[in-house]
Protein backbone atom coordinates (compact mmCIF):
# COMPACT_ATOMS: atom_id res chain seq x y z
CA UNK A 1 0.00 0.00 0.00
CA UNK A 2 3.10 2.19 0.65
CA UNK A 3 4.59 1.36 -2.68
CA UNK A 4 1.32 2.44 -4.46
CA UNK A 5 1.52 6.03 -2.83
CA UNK A 6 5.47 6.48 -4.22
CA UNK A 7 3.37 5.04 -7.94
CA UNK A 8 0.68 7.54 -7.36
CA UNK A 9 3.30 10.53 -6.86
CA UNK A 10 5.17 9.36 -9.74
CA UNK A 11 1.51 9.07 -11.95
CA UNK A 12 0.87 12.36 -11.35
CA UNK A 13 4.26 14.15 -11.85
CA UNK A 14 4.31 12.11 -15.43
CA UNK A 15 0.65 13.92 -16.06
CA UNK A 16 2.10 16.87 -14.78
CA UNK A 17 4.50 17.23 -17.72
CA UNK A 18 2.61 18.40 -20.75
CA UNK A 19 1.62 21.41 -18.23
CA UNK A 20 5.34 21.68 -17.44
CA UNK A 21 5.84 22.45 -21.15
CA UNK A 22 3.09 24.64 -21.42
CA UNK A 23 4.59 26.42 -18.52
CA UNK A 24 8.08 26.33 -20.35
CA UNK A 25 6.79 27.71 -23.53
CA UNK A 26 5.36 30.59 -21.47
CA UNK A 27 8.19 31.51 -19.75
CA UNK A 28 10.40 30.84 -22.43
CA UNK A 29 8.46 33.82 -24.37
CA UNK A 30 8.19 36.41 -21.14
CA UNK A 31 12.60 35.53 -20.70
CA UNK A 32 13.29 39.03 -21.90
CA UNK A 33 11.07 40.71 -19.54
CA UNK A 34 11.30 37.69 -16.39
CA UNK A 35 14.93 35.85 -16.83
CA UNK A 36 14.42 34.75 -13.20
CA UNK A 37 10.86 33.07 -13.63
CA UNK A 38 12.52 30.66 -16.48
CA UNK A 39 15.30 30.23 -14.96
CA UNK A 40 13.98 29.14 -11.38
CA UNK A 41 11.88 26.96 -13.29
CA UNK A 42 14.54 25.36 -14.78
CA UNK A 43 16.08 25.27 -11.81
CA UNK A 44 13.39 22.92 -10.17
CA UNK A 45 12.54 21.23 -13.11
CA UNK A 46 16.24 19.59 -13.41
CA UNK A 47 16.24 18.61 -9.67
CA UNK A 48 12.83 17.12 -9.88
CA UNK A 49 12.98 15.17 -13.29
CA UNK A 50 15.71 13.06 -12.13
CA UNK A 51 14.05 12.13 -8.93
CA UNK A 52 11.25 10.49 -11.05
CA UNK A 53 13.65 8.90 -13.39
CA UNK A 54 13.69 11.51 -16.74
CA UNK A 55 17.67 11.97 -17.21
CA UNK A 56 17.23 12.96 -20.07
CA UNK A 57 14.71 16.10 -18.71
CA UNK A 58 17.25 16.89 -15.96
CA UNK A 59 20.05 17.17 -18.24
CA UNK A 60 18.72 19.65 -20.39
CA UNK A 61 17.39 21.26 -18.46
CA UNK A 62 20.60 22.21 -16.22
CA UNK A 63 22.46 22.51 -19.75
CA UNK A 64 19.79 25.06 -21.07
CA UNK A 65 19.81 26.81 -17.78
CA UNK A 66 23.25 27.74 -18.09
CA UNK A 67 23.42 28.47 -21.59
CA UNK A 68 20.98 31.19 -20.65
CA UNK A 69 23.82 33.32 -18.54
CA UNK A 70 26.32 33.19 -20.89
CA UNK A 71 24.24 33.51 -24.60
CA UNK A 72 21.45 35.73 -25.48
CA UNK A 73 18.10 33.47 -25.61
CA UNK A 74 17.77 33.42 -29.62
CA UNK A 75 20.77 30.91 -29.91
CA UNK A 76 19.11 28.46 -27.93
CA UNK A 77 15.94 27.71 -29.46
CA UNK A 78 16.88 24.25 -30.64
CA UNK A 79 18.05 23.34 -27.16
CA UNK A 80 14.51 25.17 -25.95
CA UNK A 81 12.59 23.20 -28.48
CA UNK A 82 14.63 20.06 -27.82
CA UNK A 83 13.76 19.76 -23.69
CA UNK A 84 10.06 21.32 -24.96
CA UNK A 85 9.53 17.75 -26.72
CA UNK A 86 11.38 15.60 -24.30
CA UNK A 87 8.74 16.87 -21.95
CA UNK A 88 5.95 16.15 -24.22
CA UNK A 89 6.91 12.45 -25.40
CA UNK A 90 7.66 11.75 -21.70
CA UNK A 91 3.79 12.58 -20.66
CA UNK A 92 2.77 9.40 -23.01
CA UNK B 1 13.25 8.74 12.74
CA UNK B 2 11.23 12.24 13.10
CA UNK B 3 12.75 14.63 10.12
CA UNK B 4 12.42 18.14 8.97
CA UNK B 5 12.84 18.53 5.23
CA UNK B 6 13.31 22.41 3.60
CA UNK B 7 12.66 22.25 -0.11
CA UNK B 8 10.79 24.90 -1.93
CA UNK B 9 9.30 22.28 -4.96
CA UNK B 10 6.52 21.10 -4.67
CA UNK B 11 7.30 17.98 -6.92
CA UNK B 12 10.32 16.94 -5.26
CA UNK B 13 8.81 17.52 -1.47
CA UNK B 14 5.77 15.17 -2.64
CA UNK B 15 8.06 12.47 -3.86
CA UNK B 16 10.49 12.87 -0.82
CA UNK B 17 7.35 12.57 1.31
CA UNK B 18 5.90 9.14 0.10
CA UNK B 19 9.51 7.86 0.56
CA UNK B 20 9.68 8.85 4.42
CA UNK B 21 6.12 7.82 4.41
CA UNK B 22 6.88 4.27 2.63
CA UNK B 23 10.08 3.91 5.29
CA UNK B 24 7.69 4.70 8.01
CA UNK B 25 9.59 8.40 9.60
CA UNK B 26 7.71 10.77 10.52
CA UNK B 27 8.06 14.25 8.52
CA UNK B 28 7.49 17.27 8.32
CA UNK B 29 8.29 19.42 5.17
CA UNK B 30 8.28 23.20 5.09
CA UNK B 31 9.11 25.46 1.95
CA UNK B 32 10.41 28.24 3.28
CA UNK B 33 13.36 29.13 5.29
CA UNK B 34 11.61 31.11 7.86
CA UNK B 35 8.89 29.06 8.85
CA UNK B 36 11.23 26.28 9.14
CA UNK B 37 13.23 28.33 11.49
CA UNK B 38 10.48 29.14 13.35
CA UNK B 39 8.44 25.81 13.76
CA UNK B 40 11.85 23.36 14.49
CA UNK B 41 12.99 26.71 17.19
CA UNK B 42 9.66 25.38 19.25
CA UNK B 43 9.93 21.15 17.94
CA UNK B 44 12.32 18.28 18.18
CA UNK B 45 13.46 16.31 15.20
CA UNK B 46 16.11 13.60 14.45
CA UNK B 47 17.60 14.78 11.09
CA UNK B 48 17.07 17.28 9.27
CA UNK B 49 17.57 18.04 5.42
CA UNK B 50 18.06 21.15 3.62
CA UNK B 51 17.73 22.53 0.01
CA UNK B 52 20.47 25.03 -0.84
CA UNK B 53 18.62 27.46 -2.76
CA UNK B 54 14.91 28.31 -1.14
CA UNK B 55 13.31 31.84 -1.56
CA UNK B 56 13.73 33.52 1.30
CA UNK B 57 17.05 32.34 3.29
CA UNK B 58 19.66 29.97 2.03
CA UNK B 59 20.38 26.69 2.89
CA UNK B 60 23.84 27.77 4.45
CA UNK B 61 21.61 30.31 6.02
CA UNK B 62 19.68 27.67 7.82
CA UNK B 63 22.54 25.57 8.27
CA UNK B 64 24.22 28.10 10.53
CA UNK B 65 21.06 28.75 12.49
CA UNK B 66 20.80 25.26 13.30
CA UNK B 67 24.18 24.76 14.77
CA UNK B 68 24.39 28.19 16.18
CA UNK B 69 20.98 27.77 17.61
CA UNK B 70 19.24 25.12 18.14
CA UNK B 71 21.65 21.85 17.97
CA UNK B 72 25.52 21.02 17.56
CA UNK B 73 24.68 17.63 17.45
CA UNK B 74 21.87 16.57 14.97
CA UNK B 75 22.18 15.31 11.22
CA UNK B 76 21.84 17.78 8.37
CA UNK B 77 22.01 16.67 5.03
CA UNK B 78 22.26 19.22 2.16
CA UNK B 79 20.74 18.10 -1.12
CA UNK B 80 21.31 20.44 -3.78
CA UNK B 81 21.72 20.76 -7.47
CA UNK B 82 25.10 22.97 -6.40
CA UNK B 83 28.39 19.68 -7.26
CA UNK B 84 31.24 22.83 -7.40
CA UNK B 85 33.55 21.06 -4.85
CA UNK B 86 33.63 24.00 -3.29
CA UNK B 87 30.11 25.15 -2.47
CA UNK B 88 30.61 20.95 -1.24
CA UNK B 89 33.21 21.91 1.01
CA UNK B 90 31.64 25.05 2.29
CA UNK B 91 28.47 23.20 3.58
CA UNK B 92 30.15 20.49 5.00
CA UNK B 93 32.64 23.15 6.63
CA UNK B 94 29.49 25.09 7.61
CA UNK B 95 28.49 22.04 9.68
CA UNK B 96 26.28 19.69 7.49
CA UNK B 97 27.06 15.85 7.70
CA UNK B 98 26.73 14.77 4.74
CA UNK B 99 26.32 16.22 0.91
CA UNK B 100 23.93 14.51 -2.06
CA UNK B 101 23.37 16.37 -5.44
CA UNK B 102 20.25 16.26 -7.15
CA UNK B 103 18.76 14.51 -8.94
CA UNK B 104 18.65 11.96 -5.61
CA UNK B 105 18.20 8.46 -5.93
CA UNK B 106 15.35 6.81 -3.42
CA UNK B 107 17.48 3.66 -2.36
CA UNK B 108 20.95 6.21 -1.86
CA UNK B 109 19.14 8.93 -0.12
CA UNK B 110 17.32 6.41 2.34
CA UNK B 111 20.61 4.02 2.84
CA UNK B 112 22.30 7.67 3.75
CA UNK B 113 19.88 8.86 5.88
CA UNK B 114 19.96 5.50 8.25
CA UNK B 115 24.00 5.25 8.44
CA UNK B 116 24.15 8.91 9.07
CA UNK B 117 21.01 8.51 12.06
CA UNK B 118 22.82 5.76 13.28
CA UNK B 119 26.22 7.38 14.03
CA UNK B 120 25.03 10.64 14.95
CA UNK B 121 23.18 8.90 18.09
CA UNK B 122 26.26 8.15 20.05
CA UNK B 123 24.96 10.15 22.78
CA UNK B 124 21.70 7.78 22.93
CA UNK B 125 21.21 4.24 23.92
CA UNK B 126 21.02 2.35 20.57
CA UNK B 127 18.10 0.14 19.70
CA UNK B 128 20.15 -3.09 19.85
CA UNK B 129 22.25 -3.16 23.14
CA UNK B 130 20.56 -3.75 26.34
CA UNK B 131 19.44 -0.36 27.95
CA UNK B 132 21.27 -0.73 31.69
CA UNK B 133 21.58 2.96 32.77
CA UNK B 134 22.00 2.84 36.57
CA UNK B 135 20.08 2.30 38.41
CA UNK B 136 17.68 1.46 35.97
CA UNK B 137 17.73 -1.67 33.84
CA UNK B 138 15.24 -1.92 31.38
CA UNK B 139 14.25 -5.53 29.63
CA UNK B 140 12.62 -5.29 26.08
CA UNK B 141 11.23 -9.28 26.32
CA UNK B 142 8.79 -8.20 28.81
CA UNK B 143 8.80 -4.49 28.57
CA UNK B 144 9.42 -4.29 32.24
CA UNK B 145 11.87 -1.82 33.79
CA UNK B 146 13.87 -2.47 36.98
CA UNK B 147 15.09 0.07 39.72
CA UNK B 148 17.55 -0.62 41.89
CA UNK B 149 17.00 -4.63 40.78
CA UNK B 150 13.62 -4.01 41.77
CA UNK B 151 10.00 -4.26 38.94
CA UNK B 152 8.56 -0.84 38.90
CA UNK B 153 5.22 -1.89 37.35
CA UNK B 154 4.26 0.14 34.60
CA UNK B 155 1.47 0.09 31.71
CA UNK B 156 2.76 -0.30 28.00
CA UNK B 157 2.66 3.70 27.16
CA UNK B 158 4.44 4.34 30.52
CA UNK B 159 7.34 2.22 29.04
CA UNK B 160 7.41 3.28 25.66
CA UNK B 161 7.61 6.72 26.86
CA UNK B 162 10.64 5.65 29.56
CA UNK B 163 12.02 4.07 27.18
CA UNK B 164 11.85 6.98 24.35
CA UNK B 165 13.54 9.35 26.75
CA UNK B 166 16.17 7.53 28.03
CA UNK B 167 17.14 6.95 24.06
CA UNK B 168 17.17 10.60 24.12
CA UNK B 169 19.45 11.53 26.94
CA UNK B 170 20.16 15.37 26.76
CA UNK B 171 18.17 16.80 23.92
CA UNK B 172 15.18 18.75 24.23
CA UNK B 173 12.30 16.82 22.66
CA UNK B 174 8.75 18.38 21.96
CA UNK B 175 5.84 17.37 23.11
CA UNK B 176 4.71 16.58 19.72
CA UNK B 177 7.81 14.48 18.86
CA UNK B 178 7.29 12.49 22.28
CA UNK B 179 3.42 12.35 21.02
CA UNK B 180 4.06 11.00 17.41
CA UNK B 181 6.94 8.50 18.69
CA UNK B 182 5.03 7.10 21.48
CA UNK B 183 1.47 7.34 20.50
CA UNK B 184 1.64 7.54 17.08
CA UNK B 185 1.41 10.81 14.09
CA UNK B 186 -2.78 10.19 13.57
CA UNK B 187 -3.14 10.03 17.34
CA UNK B 188 -6.57 12.27 18.63
CA UNK B 189 -4.84 12.62 21.74
CA UNK B 190 -3.41 15.83 23.05
CA UNK B 191 -0.03 17.05 24.49
CA UNK B 192 -1.42 17.18 28.24
CA UNK B 193 -1.94 13.14 27.59
CA UNK B 194 2.57 13.43 27.20
CA UNK B 195 2.54 15.84 30.66
CA UNK B 196 0.26 13.27 32.43
CA UNK B 197 2.58 10.28 31.60
CA UNK B 198 5.69 12.12 31.96
CA UNK B 199 4.51 12.66 35.26
CA UNK B 200 3.41 9.13 36.56
CA UNK B 201 6.78 7.75 35.30
CA UNK B 202 8.48 11.00 36.96
CA UNK B 203 7.12 9.41 39.95
CA UNK B 204 7.20 5.51 39.67
CA UNK B 205 11.01 5.65 38.16
CA UNK B 206 11.74 7.79 40.97
CA UNK B 207 13.93 9.74 38.53
CA UNK B 208 15.20 12.56 40.35
CA UNK B 209 18.99 13.78 41.65
CA UNK B 210 18.63 11.27 44.45
CA UNK B 211 19.23 8.50 41.61
CA UNK B 212 21.77 10.72 39.28
CA UNK B 213 18.87 11.81 36.85
CA UNK B 214 17.05 14.84 36.11
CA UNK B 215 13.83 15.06 34.13
CA UNK B 216 13.51 18.71 33.04
CA UNK B 217 9.83 20.44 31.64
CA UNK B 218 10.88 22.99 29.45
CA UNK B 219 8.53 25.90 28.78
CA UNK B 220 6.55 25.57 26.14
CA UNK B 221 8.54 23.25 24.40
CA UNK B 222 8.77 19.78 26.40
CA UNK B 223 11.42 17.86 28.13
CA UNK B 224 15.11 16.77 28.78
CA UNK B 225 16.15 13.89 30.46
CA UNK B 226 20.04 14.06 31.84
CA UNK B 227 22.02 11.66 33.97
CA UNK B 228 24.10 13.81 36.81
CA UNK B 229 27.58 12.97 36.85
Amino acid sequence: MRSDLVEQVKLRYKQSLVEKADKLETLWTKYKHQPDELSSFLHQLAGSAGMYGYDDITEQSISLRKNLTVDPIEQHQDQFEKLYQLLIKSAK
Amino acid sequence: MRIAYLEDDPDQANLMTAWMQEAGYQYQHFDLGGKFVNRISKDSFDCIILDWEIPDLTGLEVLSWIRNNYDVNIPVIFVTQRQEEEDIVEALEAGADDYLVKPVRQGEFMARLRALYRRSSDYALKDDVPLEVTPYKFNKTNETISLHGEPVKLTKKEYDLALFLFKNIGRVISRDHIMESVWGKYSDLNTRTVDTHVSRIRSKLNISEENGWRLTSIYMHGYRLDQLS
